[in-house]
């Protein structure tokens, strides 16, 4: 049948096209934790470079509402964090890398998810700023944590490495079941 | 409409029509943060790999986030709305304002609340945006506002959609909100009696359009005005505009014949009396008023259109039927109106004021008319049986049906059949631009071709005005 093409029951019909990019507020928010973890990256000689590439991508997915962007800028970011610490960098800027990674792809997929069900048109800048503080916060207390943990045990020793790996295993574990 | 708003953005990619309804909420996980135990257990690989204790001290940050996923609940579904709409009576694309308030009457900060407006289908968003993202402490409240676009129908909001997360986004939950009233105005319950005192509204201009609703917007656009339909000559007793072929009083010249006592002088052929001095009487075709049932196709096949921005083709035929309505009634024939399809809807043929009224307001927000396909099933033979042992012994049919399927052609025939006299009038809803749509137009085609070759008048009504339409057909008729 020609007349095939029927109107209504296809959701909310507005003027405008739904426009699902998330809003320049959440960029703003997510540009913070990424320029952080670039910069700390900076200072790892070769994952300067994919600390700046993790930033690019984060940004462009962000403006686009893109998730596989996105979801690249993260990894690039973490994959940054590893050549880091395989070339030395400390554990402190390591932390603040992995953690300022994590959030600054959280918050992006969080606000590109938001574009995606709530468009573009509608304020969602308060939304993405609440969940990058608290992605925010929980990245600096468990990281502070760790930090001492790991500065009481005695920095570098093969003790720490074995405590840390083994609560990390631990945690997993009873998380897992 | 008790569902929410099936939303294309909203919900499962995997489930897509598993959606939540009030008072059952749906809790799903994201597996968003897939990925990061991997990151964790790598770093620390590669830490003692590369004895770098370091690094085993970054994969903790993974751990960390994994952990505060995993160990997430979905959060309390402690939210209320509450929404407003300006008026509950609008003129045809008049704007109306919306204005909706979410709350968290929970104890728990809520860090993520999405909610979407359930909009009805049919009306358009002019202004604004339906949806809304926002924090809420508790106790805290979040206002949005949004203007949409009146339209023909009877509206009803659906309960609001939720979306709740967590920190994490690890599980959100998903709700069907329905909307309260808000406090200020309170006049929650008032609802049934708003509803009942609009049945007699005839203009819907009044000072009630402006009292507010939760969720309702009624538009019933003004009944058209302009080409009288052409009838054809079924009448009733009374007199009218239809020239019937019986003799009698009349303008237009009938027959002769002779004389018989009683016959009004005034009728009397005086020059045949002077010619040869019989007695003759001079009949005229009789005038007389007819009774008309407007039926209107209403099926779900009347909802097509040939572009998905065009109207409907129902849309179409409820304007084409106001407009004959409103003719019909100006001619002193008797109309009524009534739907043929899943929702009864049945006027009786009537006079007056208040009759068009009753029409306008039928034709505008009855859900037999309702701007969106129904939902319920359409009992064919129940449906054709309703309309024949309602319609009267002497009333003609004006059928208004886009003619997309066979049905409408049978039934057609058989209420000409049944000694109802029909006019199939046919809103065109096909276009030309694929070969399936050319077919679809060419089958519609060959309807209206059965139905003239069975007796049956056919008003095909394209792009151009209905006053067009109607003229041309007409000149097809009388020549």
């Amino acid at each position: 049948m020609s007349a095939d093409t029927r109107r209504g029951a296809a959701g909310v019909d507005e003027a405008e096209p739904f426009d699902d990019g998330p809003g320049r507020a959440a960029l703003a928010i997510v540009l913070v934790p990424g320029v952080v973890s670039a910069l700390v990256l900076l200072t790892g000689g070769p994952a300067a470079l994919a600390g700046a590439l993790g930033l690019g991508l984060l940004a462009v997915g962000t403006h686009h509402g893109r998730r596989d962007l996105v979801g690249g800028g993260g990894l690039a970011l973490l994959a940054g964090t590893l050549l880091a610490g395989a070339f030395g960098a400390g554990p402190a800027a390591l932390l603040v890398a992995a953690g300022a990674g994590l959030v600054a792809w959280d918050t992006a997929e969080h606000a590109v998810g938001l574009g995606e069900q709530v468009g573009c048109r509608a304020a969602t800048g308060r939304a993405v700023g609440v969940h990058a503080a608290g992605g925010g916060l929980l990245a600096a207390s468990g990281g502070g944590l760790a930090y001492v943990v790991f500065r009481l045990v005695g920095g570098g020793s093969p003790v720490a490495l074995v405590l840390l790996l083994g609560g990390a295993v631990a945690l997993l574990s009873a998380i897992r079941s | 409409m008790s569902s929410p708003v099936p939303d294309p953005h909203l919900g499962d990619p995997g489930a897509p029509d598993r959606r939540a309804s009030p008072g059952d909420a749906i809790d799903r996980t994201t597996r968003r943060w897939r990925g990061v135990t991997a990151f964790a257990l790598l770093a620390g690989a590669l830490g003692v790999l590369l004895s770098r204790p370091a690094l085993a001290l970054a994969g903790a940050a993974g751990v960390l986030f994994s952990a505060a996923a995993r160990t997430a609940g979905p959060p309390a579904s402690s939210v209320a709305v509450e929404r407003e709409v300006e008026r509950e009576r609008a003129e045809p694309s008049e704007s109306v304002r919306v204005t909706v308030t979410v709350a968290n009457t929970g104890d728990a900060l809520l860090p993520d609340v999405r909610v979407v407006d359930g909009v009805p289908g049919a009306l358009t968003v002019a202004e604004g945006s339906p949806r809304h993202a926002t924090a809420l402490r508790p106790g805290k409240r979040a206002t949005f506002t949004y203007v949409v676009r009146a339209s023909r129908g009877h509206h009803r909001f659906g309960p609001a959609t939720v979306l709740l997360r967590g920190f994490t986004g690890a599980v959100e939950r998903e709700l069907a909100v329905p909307a309260a009233a808000p406090e200020s105005a309170g006049e929650r319950t008032g609802g049934e009696t708003a509803k009942e005192t609009e049945e007699g509204t005839t203009t819907g201009t009044g000072d009630e359009a402006s009292t507010t609703t939760t969720d309702r917007l009624a538009c019933a656009p003004r009944l058209g005005e302009g080409q009288a339909v052409p009838l054809r000559p079924q009448t009733t007793g009374f007199s009218g505009r239809v020239t019937t072929d019986s003799g009698g009083a009349g303008a237009e010249f009938h027959s002769v014949r002779s004389y018989r006592p009683g016959d009004p002088l005034s009728r009397v052929d005086w020059a045949r009396v002077a010619r040869t001095g019989e007695f003759a009487t001079r009949q005229f075709r009789e005038e007389r008023a007819a009774t008309v049932v407007c039926l209107l196709d209403t099926r779900e096949t009347a909802y097509c259109a040939p572009a998905p921005s065009a109207p409907t083709a129902l849309e179409r035929s409820v304007t084409a039927a106001g407009t004959a309505f409103t003719s019909l009634l100006d001619a002193g024939d008797r109309a009524g109106i009534a739907a043929w399809g899943p929702t009864a809807c049945w006027l009786a043929p009537g006079m007056g004021g208040e009759h068009r009224a009753r029409a306008r307001e039928l034709l505008g927000t009855h859900p037999a008319f309702d701007p969106i396909p129904p939902d319920r099933t359409f009992l064919p033979t129940i449906a054709r049986r309703r309309v024949e042992r309602r319609l009267p012994a002497d009333a003609q049919v004006l059928l208004f049906s886009p003619l997309a399927d066979d049905p409408p052609v049978d039934l057609a025939r058989r209420l000409d059949a049944h000694g109802h006299r029909v006019t199939v009038v046919s809103t065109d809803p096909t276009a030309r631009d694929t070969a399936g749509h050319a077919l679809a137009a060419i089958e519609r085609d060959r309807r209206l071709s059965t139905l003239r070759s069975a007796g049956v008048r056919v008003v095909d009504w394209g792009d151009e005005p209905l006053a067009t339409a109607l003229v041309r057909a007409n000149q097809r008729w009388s020549t």
